[in-house]
């Protein structure tokens, strides 16, 4: 449909504008400045300051702009004497109640008051009245709120509840006492995301933890990308000089466009903590010792090559850190492979998403989420399972809810945790811990019974459908809400819901994929799009909640036993030749050991060597005690890491990095997004960047890898991984590119969606699977489940060094039921004991009803308290991934 | 302990009895434009918004606590201090003025050892000034407990109220 435009003069400029813009919109576009202080682009608009005022020629008063749509042949004045005298005495107005303290004021300088009583050379006080005293409101940890300076425009609240969807503020009182600010001054719901920070426009609001640290014009601004989860937010970092003061987002940039959440925006001072490493250390009798670069790189080659001479490459793996950048686990692959010669390659990412990797390769012929995020906006259906979104991949969990509240989409949620977005959903589906399996193909008997299956995509798109039609003929309604507890009339309503939806999306998380059976629960949700034909176009995708910045690069760069750079498989040749010419070595043909078979081979003695590169194992492996033992068992362990975190205590070398403010390369979100990483400030000491230490240590061992930036790196990444093809440096300067990002010209975004054309055959595989029930065991009546909350990010080697979220969230917890807490006569606060087969834990009692009773829950984020401790895990047979989400424990009161 | 428990879904426990709000509020759930009729309703049984009525009642129509008390505060119907079982009201406008209103409002609130707006310590009266109530005929004119008395000296002001006390 095309566009309406109309024309109108502004200023004696003509502007043509789409129907239905405001005069305001009309202004902009011809960059006419008009004064605002309540107008934010994405915000209702509010029409409440009236600094916007612009005259009409034939109308008899001034009028908003910001408000007033633009006609056909309008002729409209910005600037008249009498709009600057209106203007200057609306800014007087609001300077009558505002304390004049801009030389002490965090926003001097960056204040749209203070700009507007400059250019309106509104100099004195014209009313001479006394400001009333107003305290501040200190209650949020990072944000502070001055009464004194609020201009009453609602930005702020706006923000929140538009926005964020969380309504934390609000307007309170009426008339001459109206405020803003927390209801009853308290913090209802409030996720410390700072989007009311980032909106207000003067100084009434300004950030704790950066407050009076620098003027405006003395912070230099870097654009880079979240260290946390895999949204991959654009931030900006704000240093002066050697020092990172601040972290602010910008609308209209990268895949957040202006959102944050608290990690991310509040989450930096790890970067300038006292107990980073700075130097080299090994360790000896006396415990460690700090020695240069050149010492401890010789050291560490000569032993790896020792190691390889005496018992070969197979003795020797490798870990890398889903934090690190593409451009260093490329070379940590590289290193494994080329210099030392073994496929003994993994990373992370085995042990939440493997399934993920296996089961979209298996299906589809690509291990990645198939579209972007931010058609989650504009999808009509959306089923999430297995994920609490909205704590652990903020954004995307931001973009479900404005989904939900202003495109009208249907949610559906599979959890059984009642959490923030559970109170979004159209149908919430509650199935015990365990059954997801059931629950999915419940939905999927639904749909075919009822004939909602989209025949004719079937036909085209997808291979294997009979025999899958037939594997779930079991699973009427009925059976599955004996065997899940989810009333059969709901998940008719849910499969009628995403069957007739015209788009619908499947997102799923480590709740899903973290269990004995994940990869087929995984196969299952490919099904349910395969049925209802949701895949393979616009607002039809597939979206694996990946947890850690750069899960999805660390699997694309090949970290990975089983496949080379861009999933090209090692057993074979023709893809381990095109390699081999380009490093000039003959690479091993076998797979290498997984994660989890390197943990077993190293406590069987198999194993001798281990180099990690960012990662702590011993708390991010589901198991703390084969981790350990594992560990332990090894005749030389390198460690390489910001901090000295358990695991680097373990190593025999530690070898200190920079952290992703200190360092230039490229991360890869999970929407395949490529975008760049860019250092601020300088690493602390004699820290190096990784991908640094990696080409040193490659001349060590004596097979020299020359790099002299992460540029050239890259260079090479784009020459053999076809993914990655025309992707460079000048083309990640903006937003980022999503790989397959191949077009010839090195221009462009790349591909924001799959089609059909870019999976494996041409077409998608249904699967099919046998279900197990959970299994349960009699000394141990409850289940506990592990997972993540919104102020921790994995095992917190960032996050508890953080001050502000240390200190919002300071220590775990056991989440027991009420009923449950009762029964066992345990109240809030109190410590309990939890018991499982392999091992016993404290933690304090929280009691809430976010979960059924019988089940418990714990966060995984404290080393104090090492939940995985706990767990024995079952390896999922076909992608290796170490099951971790369920373990069955028993709960003791302690002191009794 | 951690503040994710800041979050609406976490349900706090209250020590209010709830009962008669849960069977106000079931006439209202879900249904559109029902916060104003159900804070009046849970007003006139409870006699005011006490912060744990107003978070329980955003609990359960499903919104923001910052909507719910937004409007609280911003009609003067609603009150969020306590009220006592009677209201005293003492006309404030010119004809009361003019007849003396300020003294009888002064007395009164010595006598009860209130300030105007406040509830005794026992919880009977709550005086509060109003405007105009439009009985100037027969100025000075204070309402107690919905009981119009007029052309009042202070003492039988104080005596109006000494019996109401009384229970008369
Ligand atoms: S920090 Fe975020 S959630 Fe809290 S009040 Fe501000 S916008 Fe709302
Ligand atoms: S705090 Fe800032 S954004 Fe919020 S109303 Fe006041 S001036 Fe506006
Ligand atoms: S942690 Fe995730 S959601 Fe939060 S700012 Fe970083 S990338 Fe964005
Ligand atoms: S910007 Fe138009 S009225 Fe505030
Ligand atoms: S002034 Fe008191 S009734 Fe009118």
């Amino acid at each position: 449909m095309a566009e309406e435009f109309i024309t109108l003069t502004i200023d004696d400029i003509q502007v043509s504008i789409e129907k239905g813009s405001t005069i305001l919109d009309a202004a902009c576009k011809q960059n006419i400045y008009v004064p605002t202080l309540c107008y934010q682009p994405k915000l209702t608009r509010f029409g409440a300051c009236r600094l916007c005022l612009v005259e009409i020629e034939g109308f008899r008063k001034l009028v908003a702009a910001c408000t007033t749509p633009a006609t056909e042949g309008m002729v409209v004045h910005t600037r008249t004497s009498e709009i600057d005298a209106m203007r200057k005495t609306v800014v007087e107005l609001l300077l009558l109640h505002h304390p004049l303290d801009c030389l002490t004021c965090d926003r001097g300088g960056d204040c749209e008051l203070q700009k507007l009583a400059f250019n309106l050379r509104v100099s004195d006080d014209r009313f001479g009245f006394k400001v009333e005293e107003y305290p501040v409101d200190d209650s949020n940890l990072f944000i502070q709120r001055n009464f004194k300076k609020c201009m009453l425009c609602g930005k702020c609240v706006r923000a929140c509840d538009e926005v964020r969807n969380v309504g934390a503020l609000g307007f309170f009182q009426r008339g001459f006492s109206t405020v803003i600010g927390y209801p009853y001054n308290k913090l209802v719901n409030c996720e410390y995301c700072g989007q009311c920070l980032s909106v207000c426009p003067v100084g009434a609001l300004i950030s704790k933890l950066s407050a009076f640290e620098a003027r405006p014009w003395e912070v230099d601004q870097v654009r880079s990308v979240c260290a946390y989860c895999s949204c991959g937010c654009s931030v900006i970092l704000e240093h002066k000089r050697d020092k990172l003061i601040k972290i602010s987002s910008r609308e209209g940039i990268g895949a957040n466009d202006g959102l944050l959440c608290l990690k991310g925006r509040f989450g930096y001072d790890f970067v300038s903590a006292d107990n980073r490493l700075t130097t080299p250390l090994v360790k000896t009798d006396k415990g460690f010792m700090p020695v240069g670069w050149a010492e401890a790189l010789e050291f560490v080659a000569k032993r790896f090559n020792q190691i390889k001479r005496e018992q070969g490459a197979a003795a020797i793996a490798g870990i890398a850190g889903s934090r690190c950048t593409n451009e260093e686990n490329y070379l940590f692959q590289k290193f494994m492979r080329a210099c030392i010669g073994t496929n003994n390659v993994d990373n992370y990412a085995r042990l939440e998403h493997a399934p993920s990797v296996t089961g979209l390769m298996r299906s589809l012929g690509v291990a990645a989420t198939t579209n972007s995020l931010a058609e989650l906006c504009r999808t009509d259906a959306i089923l999430l399972a297995g994920s609490n979104i909205t704590a652990s991949q903020v954004i995307a969990g931001i973009f479900i809810k404005q989904a939900v509240r202003n495109h009208g989409t249907k949610l559906i949620v599979i959890d059984p945790r009642s959490m923030e977005i559970t109170r979004f959903a159209d149908v919430w589906l509650r199935p015990k811990p365990g059954t997801d399996l059931a629950v999915i193909n419940g939905l999927l008997h639904i749909i075919l019974k009822s004939g909602w299956h989209q025949q004719q995509f079937i036909a085209e798109y997808t291979l294997g459908f009979d025999e899958f039609s037939k594997s779930i003929a079991k699973f009427t309604p009925k059976r599955v809400e004996a065997l899940t507890g989810v009333p059969a009339a709901q998940l008719e309503q849910a499969a009628q819901i995403f069957a007739q939806a015209d788009t619908g999306a499947v997102a799923y998380g480590m709740g899903i994929t973290q269990q004995p059976y994940g990869l087929d629960n995984v196969s299952a949700l490919i099904n349910l799009s395969l049925l209802t034909g949701k895949l393979g176009r616009e607002h039809c995708g597939i979206y694996a909640l990946r947890s850690s910045c750069n899960v999805q690069g660390a699997c694309d760069m090949g970290v990975l036993p089983d496949y080379l750079p861009d999933y090209q498989s090692v057993a074979q040749a023709e893809h381990r030749q095109k390699f081999e010419q380009s490093w000039g070595v003959k690479l091993p043909a076998d797979k290498g050991l997984y994660l989890p078979q390197m943990l077993i081979k190293a406590q069987a003695g198999q194993l001798s060597a281990m180099y990690i590169m960012g990662e702590n194992l011993i708390h991010a492996y589901p198991d703390y005690n084969q981790a350990l033992s594992a560990l332990k068992s090894l005749d030389f362990l390198v460690v390489q890491d910001i901090f000295p975190t358990d695991t680097a205590k373990l190593a025999d070398v530690i070898l200190p990095a920079a952290s992703y403010a200190e360092k230039l390369g490229t991360c890869t979100n999970m929407e395949r997004r490529v975008q760049q990483v860019r250092p601020a400030v300088p690493a602390p000491g004699e820290a190096k960047a990784d991908w640094e230490i990696l080409v040193e240590l490659s001349r060590a061992t004596g097979l020299a890898m020359n790099y002299t930036s992460p540029a050239e790196v890259m260079a090479e990444i784009s020459q053999l991984l076809p993914d990655y093809r025309d992707i460079n440096y000048k083309r990640l300067a903006g937003d980022g590119v999503f790989w397959p990002a191949q077009d010839g010209e090195g221009e462009g975004e790349g591909q924001r969606y799959f089609t059909f054309e870019d999976f494996a055959e041409g077409k998608g595989r249904f699967s099919t699977s046998e279900y197990h029930p959970p299994a349960g065991e009699e000394n141990y009546p409850f289940i506990l489940i592990t997972g993540g909350i919104l102020f921790h990010h994995a095992t917190g080697t960032m996050s508890r060094r953080t001050k502000g979220l240390s200190y919002l969230c300071p220590e775990g917890y056991i989440e027991i039921n009420p009923e449950d807490a009762d029964k066992l006569g345990i109240k809030e606060g109190e410590l309990v004991e939890v018991v499982s087969s392999v091992g016993r834990v404290q933690a304090k009692a929280k009691v809430d009803d976010r979960y059924q009773p019988g089940i418990v829950f714990m966060p995984n984020h404290f080393a104090n308290m090492p939940v995985n401790k706990l767990i024995k895990v079952k390896l999922e047979t076909v992608s290796h991934l170490p099951a971790s989400k369920y373990t069955l424990v028993d709960i003791h009161k302690l002191g009794v | 302990m951690c503040a994710e428990s800041n979050k609406e879904c976490c349900k706090p426990k209250i020590a209010v009895d709830l009962t008669a709000a849960n069977e106000i509020l079931d006439q209202y759930r879900g249904k559109p434009g029902a916060l104003i009729p159900a804070l009046q309703k849970v007003q006139e049984h409870y006699r005011w918004l006490s912060q744990p009525l107003v978070e329980h009642i955003a609990r359960e129509l499903n919104m923001f606590l910052s909507e719910v008390y937004g409007v609280v505060s911003f009609y003067s119907q609603f009150y969020t201090s306590p009220r006592g079982e009677y209201t005293i009201q003492i006309c404030r406008g010119t004809a009361c003025h003019v007849k003396g209103s300020l003294r009888i409002l002064e007395q009164l609130a010595a006598e009860l050892g209130v300030e105007p707006g406040e509830m005794t310590r026992d919880g009977k009266f709550t005086v509060e000034e109003v405007n105009c109530i439009g009985a100037c005929g027969i100025a000075p004119v204070i309402v107690a407990g919905g009981k119009t008395f007029g052309s009042l000296t202070v003492a039988q002001a104080l005596a109006a109220i000494r019996n109401f006390d009384s229970g008369v």
